[in-house]
């Protein structure tokens, strides 16, 4: 019974840390979008 | 300058670490008298904690230097390990509680460490609060800056008396009385050592990410005035 | 001294402002009894109540009727565009703090010269203690929440969400003094002597000492800012 708590903790920082993560590297995602974007408008305003 | 971070070291050694760490905690660290396995849990928590008090620390020395000299790099380093600092602090009152639960029977208990990061959670946590609500970059610097130093300046005050608090209940549980030995000692110190290389490369990133977004809105913004 | 005449300058205006119409001493006074009528509901009609809960009790009601007052301290400039004034003005910023904490102190102070009467009334039924004794207390959280809450009401007027982010930033920086303050009025409550709050009221003081010299340095940092 006093496991649970133990796989319970050990979860709770593999989903904290590692969510965190995946949050993190979503921005960066997002910016590698808005990258292309600015990129493209460059490309028009240069044409 | 390396603006960016450019380099996978710290991942790459995060990355053998933590499950050595892992491995050692499950398979080599003894199994403890009085609390049994649960007790495990402490190889994590403990590493969480001082690497959260790190995190803060780091925020309060950036504040002081944007004080000094406005240069964004601080401001990216103060919201990095600010923002880390509360992801971890959270980790720290989520196991903290979990391993209270079955040892104390209780989920919460005004032991002078879990009160002092529950209120280093709200100090820092309304920082993040204060930096979403302003747009302007210098304000918004400037006023996290102030109130990441206030508030790391706070910390010893909060730990002492939260020591005077308790005494109120002298039935108050003496959670470490647990003592040492070399191998839990060793298991101890290759979990902190995870930890911190992990804090490193998740800072690293932060500050990489918080510049580019920075960079990013600098273009946007001059190409809407051209 | 030049300093001292500004100093008592400023907060004779403030305090001539406030005296004159008292909308924050009349706000601030009748929320706090509002909230102590409020709480005399929750705890359930008819219950009394012991010094512990008393002084909980009684610190919460303060609590949120001096933020009332405390977040008027900077709007107030800001509605009027009064701020560049008195940048420009010869005042300087640390006379600024010390005045606005001044004002604020006696704004709380008179509150408390209803509440606490009121508290009285409605809880002191099996409370034994001498209001008067609570008199150390009162000052020294006043003062420390006066000379914090300057520093981060001039942030939070500096945002779109003043009223909202005062208490957030504001609440989690006061929680040591506060649970010290606790502490000793539930003594005090209790009819116990002085001497034996001495443990509460030293930390206390060492946080007033602590939290003046912090606000005093960093506030021209945040006057700056707008």
């Amino acid at each position: 019974m006093k496991d649970t708590y133990l796989v319970l903790a050990y979860m709770a920082i593999w989903i904290g840390l590692s969510g965190y993560v995946v949050a993190l590297a979503q921005r960066q995602r997002k910016l590698s979008a808005k990258i292309e974007v600015l990129h493209k408008r460059l490309r028009v305003k240069e044409d | 300058m390396t603006t960016f971070n450019r380099s996978a070291l710290f991942p790459g050694l995060a990355a053998v670490l933590i499950p050595i760490a892992i491995g050692m905690v499950f398979f080599y660290s003894p199994l403890e008298k009085t609390m049994g396995s649960v007790q495990k849990i402490f190889y994590f928590h403990l590493p969480l904690a001082l690497t959260a008090f790190l995190s803060f620390f780091v925020a309060c020395i950036s504040g002081i230097m944007y004080l000094r000299n406005r240069q964004r790099i601080w401001d990216a380093r103060l919201a990095a390990s600010v923002e880390i600092g509360v992801v971890l602090t959270t980790l720290v009152l989520i196991t903290g509680s979990l391993w209270g639960k079955p040892i104390w029977n209780t989920f919460w208990t005004w032991d002078p460490r879990l009160t002092t990061s529950l209120i280093l959670w709200f100090i820092f946590a309304s920082c993040l609060i204060l930096r979403s609500a302003i747009d302007e970059e210098g304000k918004r610097a400037t006023f996290s800056a102030v109130m990441a130093i206030v508030g790391f300046v706070d910390v010893p005050i909060v730990f002492l008396s939260a020591r005077l608090f308790r005494s109120i209940h002298p039935t108050v549980i003496r959670a470490d009385s647990v003592g040492l030995e070399t191998s839990m000692l060793v298991t101890l110190l290759v979990c902190m050592a995870a930890m911190l290389v992990f804090w490193v490369g998740l800072y690293k990133f932060r500050v990489s990410l918080f510049l580019q977004e920075a960079m990013i809105n600098d273009l946007q913004t001059d190409g809407t005035k051209s | 001294m030049k300093s001292l005449r500004q100093i008592r300058f400023l907060c004779g205006k403030d305090l001539r402002i406030e005296l004159r119409k008292k909308e924050s001493l009349v706000s601030m006074a009748f929320f706090g009894v509002l909230i102590l009528v409020m709480l005399n509901i929750a705890n359930g009609v008819g219950k009394q109540i012991d010094a512990e809960a008393g002084a909980g009790i009684l610190w919460v009601a303060i609590l949120f009727s001096s933020v009332l007052g405390l977040g008027r301290v900077f709007a107030r400039e800001k509605e009027n565009g009064c701020v560049a004034a008195l940048l420009i003005s010869p005042v300087s910023s640390g006379e600024i703090f010390v005045a606005k904490a001044l004002v604020n102190f006696s704004l709380m102070l008179l509150a408390e010269l209803v509440l606490v009467p009121i508290f009285f009334v409605l809880f002191g039924a099996r409370l034994s203690g001498d209001p008067l004794a609570l008199l150390p207390i009162l000052v020294l959280v006043n003062f420390g929440f006066s000379t914090t809450g300057t520093l981060v009401s001039a942030i939070s007027a500096g945002t779109r969400r003043n009223e909202v982010l005062l208490p957030i930033l504001l609440f989690p920086l006061l929680l040591p003094l506060m649970t010290l303050a606790v502490k000793a009025t539930a003594l005090a409550l209790a009819a116990k002597p002085l001497a034996d709050l001495r443990g509460q009221l030293e930390p206390m003081a060492a946080f007033c000492v602590v939290f003046a010299a912090a606000g005093y340095l960093l506030f021209p940092f945040v006057l700056r800012e707008d």
